[in-house]
């Protein structure tokens, strides 16, 4: 017999770190890992981020986007030490919108919000690098149409977004719907 | 670290007779209900499962909260959401009440795999009978307590009223479990014929509110905020990060494991089972990479450009399908002849995240496996066999994953099997995360097939005589790689393929043949696994059905009648001409022969329309595909999908419609661009750039779903259906465009533009 699991949940910047410093969702961040190592292992093994995810460390599918200043990123091969914008990641998007609107807190960006109405995801694997790329576009194009949508989201470089469970539909009226928030 | 699992030192003991209720910590976070952690933050132990035990399947809180239980999991289908409709729905709380725990073998009953579209007909089903009794049995307790007859009593929202008396849920519960009033059977238990018998009689759905209704998912929220905990956030204290160095041919054993050098990561081998570990993940990843494995080198599959030819020239039993009346001497008299050969290649489940488990194999014999398979009773077992141990020293413990879509279904989760392994060499917590090659190489695909096909018309162009001969290697290969590696006996595998999905068509004369092959390779592998496959999104009667639905096209085409007249010509059964219909007339089908007047092979912008149709478990789909062709360049514009569905009782219609959109954007993908390519060694289609998935900009610009409702009907799956009409429907539509027939998948801009300019 063996029993099961209880589960804490502890977050935020490790307290060691290197003579490296990024900065992370507004806040400056000491890196511990070696300077070689990807952005996406610093982020999530060592600040214990989960909105990046590993999807394929070669920038083909974008699951591990962030935003690099206010440019959609991947994250799975760009070593660290070269990092030199402030990196947003998912779990950051609520502080942009918050200082973006300035107002002290947000619970979330209106892209997540729309992503909400439009219940968009599926398993949700991919999602951390659509809504990274919506809020990238609509940064550039406030309202975006469908055809704009589906250019972005396949032919920005390094590579396509991929979605396996087919969210493609949902995620257009998605970026619409908060076209219309941000507006 | 973000994230990290304290277990607990309590054990799991017997509670059924004690009368004392575990009570909900209000500590604990909703998302975290986990019937053990409450359990241990009350100080009791928790109950052992017993599912002719109603309080193993439902606790009903002091506050009128509602926590169930399915061994059943979310693969970002909806299941969470649609299992708790039905249980708010049978015991009339409100849908906000009820928290779902899924997939948690300490907690959750065993209901079998979560496959085969069977959550919301088997699972969901026998949920829906243990709620009804849960509901009968609160009544017979609020009888007591409010004295009066179970007949005189109504129930809303949880709360029972008798006349001007009333008595909540949770008031009739305080103090004990919730025990039926009467006894529960299970027969079957843990599989998939398995019965759950009741006295309570289930509400009759015309008088539902919740069931039916688009009630949002209950998952989405966490998963746009990292809230959610898929199995790649999983931490735990002590734990190594491992990559795993797979063989370089699928039979290859080891030569030798080379050394590391100045490196934090130490190189563990088990048999031909080799991993780098390391505290840091990136120092794992950059010694599985610089290690220097030498392999024996192994070839015995075929060029996957050869794979036709090897499926025909296999030995293998032939197994009679369907053989009514006499096909041969039909054929030979009929009037006009048709034949043609399909094609399908391997494939790829394609998780968007490569596999991913972690493992800890404890020094007194226990073990956690964190896992996103299929089905976690089947992993505790397949773990227990592997250390030697009953499956109680064994917890599973399901995280959300990426969507797997078959992949985790027999094939429980290969990540984990090596895990463990590892877990227990290392005495450590192991967390093995594949990287991409591995799981495009790796993972047991769907398999390829070859199908050809032959049908008679009389004079008047009415069909005399069909046959199907399909050669399908295996569906389903339940090897798990970590064992097999490491060389491990485990229980005996029958991998041979089987045909999957009846024809519902009547023609007359009909033969219909399987070659049940084995696994390409396996022969002359040391593991017995040759080019692993398993259950791929409605796995066989995907490729049954893309042969039989366009080959239907070419006969009607043959015939000069409308697809769509051709097939209702020749169907009896209601529900499918229904959705045939419904489907034609919610996308505009134009009632004509195909190909359309004025089709040409060569025409930029040519456009046309395909129809079909399928039962799968019970859930009849159909559908029209309208799309444009550039013969330049031979890319395929898909204009517009539709697809009508008869899923008998809807719970959640918005949930349905989503389903369709899955299964139409990733079989859109398939059609247009998956093949698993191999040499004679290894799979050679090692990442999204040899593997391409449909982008964004290439998925359909409308999609239309029309949902049947028959509430009469009970309700069957939705997760597989429509996957099968993507690619006969294309392959239909190409040839009303052009007049030109593709008969081998994929079909890429490459093979379309070959096959239109061959066809001009």
């Amino acid at each position: 017999m063996v029993g099961g699991a209880a589960l804490l949940a502890e977050r935020g910047a490790s307290a060691q770190g290197g003579p490296l410093a990024i900065t992370v969702n507004g806040k400056s961040h000491r890196v511990a890992s070696s300077p070689d190592t990807p952005l996406l292992y610093v982020l999530r093994d060592e600040m214990g981020l989960r909105g990046p995810k590993f999807g394929c460390g070669l920038q083909q599918c974008g699951a591990c986007a962030v935003l690099m200043g206010s440019k959609e990123t991947r994250s799975c091969m760009l070593p660290v030490s070269q990092v030199k914008a402030a990196v947003t990641t998912l779990e950051g998007l609520p502080g942009l919108w918050a200082q973006h609107k300035g107002v002290a807190t947000v619970a979330l960006h209106p892209v997540q919000q729309a992503w909400i109405d439009e219940q968009v995801p599926q398993c949700g694997y991919c999602q951390n690098g659509m809504m990274v790329m919506a809020v990238d576009l609509l940064t550039r194009n406030a309202k975006p149409s469908a055809a704009e949508i589906r250019d972005a989201f396949t032919n920005t470089p390094p590579s396509a977004h991929l979605c396996r469970c087919g969210t493609y539909d949902s995620i257009i009226k998605a970026v619409q719907r908060a076209s219309s928030m941000m507006a | 670290m973000s994230l990290i699992y304290e277990r607990p030192v309590s054990r799991r003991g017997f509670l059924k007779t004690g009368g004392a209720l575990v009570v909900m910590a209000a500590s604990i976070p909703a998302a975290l209900r986990l019937d053990v952690a409450e359990a241990i933050a009350a100080g009791v132990a928790y109950p052992a499962l017993d599912p002719t035990q109603l309080s193993t399947w439902i606790t009903v809180h002091a506050d009128g909260t509602v926590t169930a239980r399915s061994g059943h999991v979310d693969l970002g289908q909806g299941n969470r959401t649609a299992l708790a409709q039905i249980i708010a729905e049978e015991l009339d709380v409100a849908f906000s009440k009820v928290t779902m725990i899924l997939g948690n073998t300490n907690a959750t009953p065993n209901q079998g795999v979560t496959a085969g579209s069977t959550t919301i007909r088997l699972a969901g089903a026998q949920l829906r009978l243990i709620a009804a009794e849960a509901r009968a049995s609160l009544l017979t307790l609020a009888s007591a307590k409010l004295a009066t007859p179970v007949s005189g009593l109504t129930v809303s929202n949880g709360v029972v009223t008798a006349g001007t008396k009333t008595a909540s849920y949770g008031s009739l519960v305080e103090g004990q479990i919730l025990t039926a009033a009467t006894p529960i059977e299970i027969k079957g238990y843990g599989g998939f014929g398995m019965q759950v018998s009741v006295t309570a009689k289930p509400k009759s759905p015309t008088q539902y509110t919740t069931v039916g209704q688009s009630i949002p998912r209950v998952d989405i929220p966490d998963k746009v905020t990292t809230a959610a905990t898929y199995v790649q956030d999983v931490k735990v204290p002590g734990m190594l990060h491992a990559r795993v160095i797979h063989p370089q041919g699928i039979g290859s054993t080891v030569t030798s494991v080379g050394t590391l050098s100045g490196s934090a990561a130490q190189v563990v081998q088990i048999g031909n089972l080799v991993a780098v570990l390391a505290e840091r993940e990136w120092d794992a990843i950059k010694g599985a990479s610089t290690l220097s494995v030498k392999w024996s080198s192994w070839n015995g599959l075929p060029l996957s450009s050869n794979m036709a030819a090897a499926l025909r020239a296999a030995t293998a039993p032939i197994k009679s399908v369907t053989d009514r009346g006499s096909f041969q001497s039909s054929y030979d008299a009929s009037a006009k002849k048709v034949s043609a050969t399909y094609q399908t290649p391997f494939e790829n489940h394609g998780m968007l995240g490569p596999s991913c488990a972690v493992a800890d194999v404890r020094s007194d014999g226990t073990a956690t496996v964190y896992s996103s398979t299929q089905y976690p009773q089947g992993l505790q077992a397949q773990v227990a066999t592997m250390l030697g141990t009953s499956p109680q020293q064994v917890e599973v413990l399901w995280f959300e994953g990426p969507g797997c879509y078959g992949r985790l279904s027999a094939v429980y989760d290969d990540a984990a099997s090596e895990a463990v392994l590892l877990s227990k060499k290392v005495g450590r917590p192991v967390r093995v995360q594949w990287m991409r090659q591995d799981e495009n190489i790796w993972e047991p695909h769907g398999p390829g097939t070859l199908h050809d096909m032959s049908g008679g018309l009389d004079a008047s162009g009415n069909p005399v005589a069909w046959k199907h001969e399909a050669w399908m290697p295996p569906n389903n290969d339940s090897t798990a790689l970590g064992p097999a590696l490491a060389g491990l006996k485990m229980a005996g595998r029958a991998a041979i393929g089987g045909w999957t999905g009846p024809n519902l068509y009547t023609f007359a004369n009909a033969l219909e043949l399987a070659h049940a092959l084995p696994e390409l390779g396996a022969a002359t592998s040391p593991y017995g696994f040759g080019l692993r496959t398993t259950f791929l999104r409605s796995p066989g009667q995907y490729q049954i059905t893309f042969a039989q639905e366009a080959f239907v096209d070419e006969m009607a085409a043959a015939a000069k009648q409308d697809p769509l007249q051709f097939r209702l010509q020749h169907l009896t059964d209601p529900r499918a001409i229904a959705v045939l219909k419904a489907a034609a007339s919610a996308a505009g089908w134009e009632a004509r022969t195909s190909p359309r007047p004025a089709a040409s092979p060569t025409q930029n912008g040519a456009s046309g329309q395909g129809i079909a149709l399928v039962l799968r478990d019970g859930t009849y789909a159909a559908s029209v595909v309208k799309l444009a062709l550039d013969p330049s360049t031979g890319k395929i514009q898909l204009q517009s999908v539709t697809v009508a569905q008869d899923s008998g009782l809807i719970i959640n219609p918005m949930a349905i419609k989503h389903q369709i959109e899955s299964c139409v954007i990733q079989t859109a993908s398939r059609a247009i661009h998956e093949e698993v390519t191999f040499d004679t060694s290894n799979v050679t289609s090692t990442d999204w750039a040899s593997y391409p998935l449909l982008t964004m900009a290439e998925a359909p610009q409308v999609i239309n779903s029309v949902l049947i409702n028959h509430p009469e009907i009970p309700s069957t799956g939705v997760g597989e259906p429509a996957v099968n009409l993507m690619a006969p429907a294309i392959s239909s539509a190409i040839f009303d465009a052009t007049g030109v027939r593709l008969r081998t998948l994929p079909f890429t801009p490459t093979v379309v533009k070959a096959g239109l300019t061959a066809g001009a």
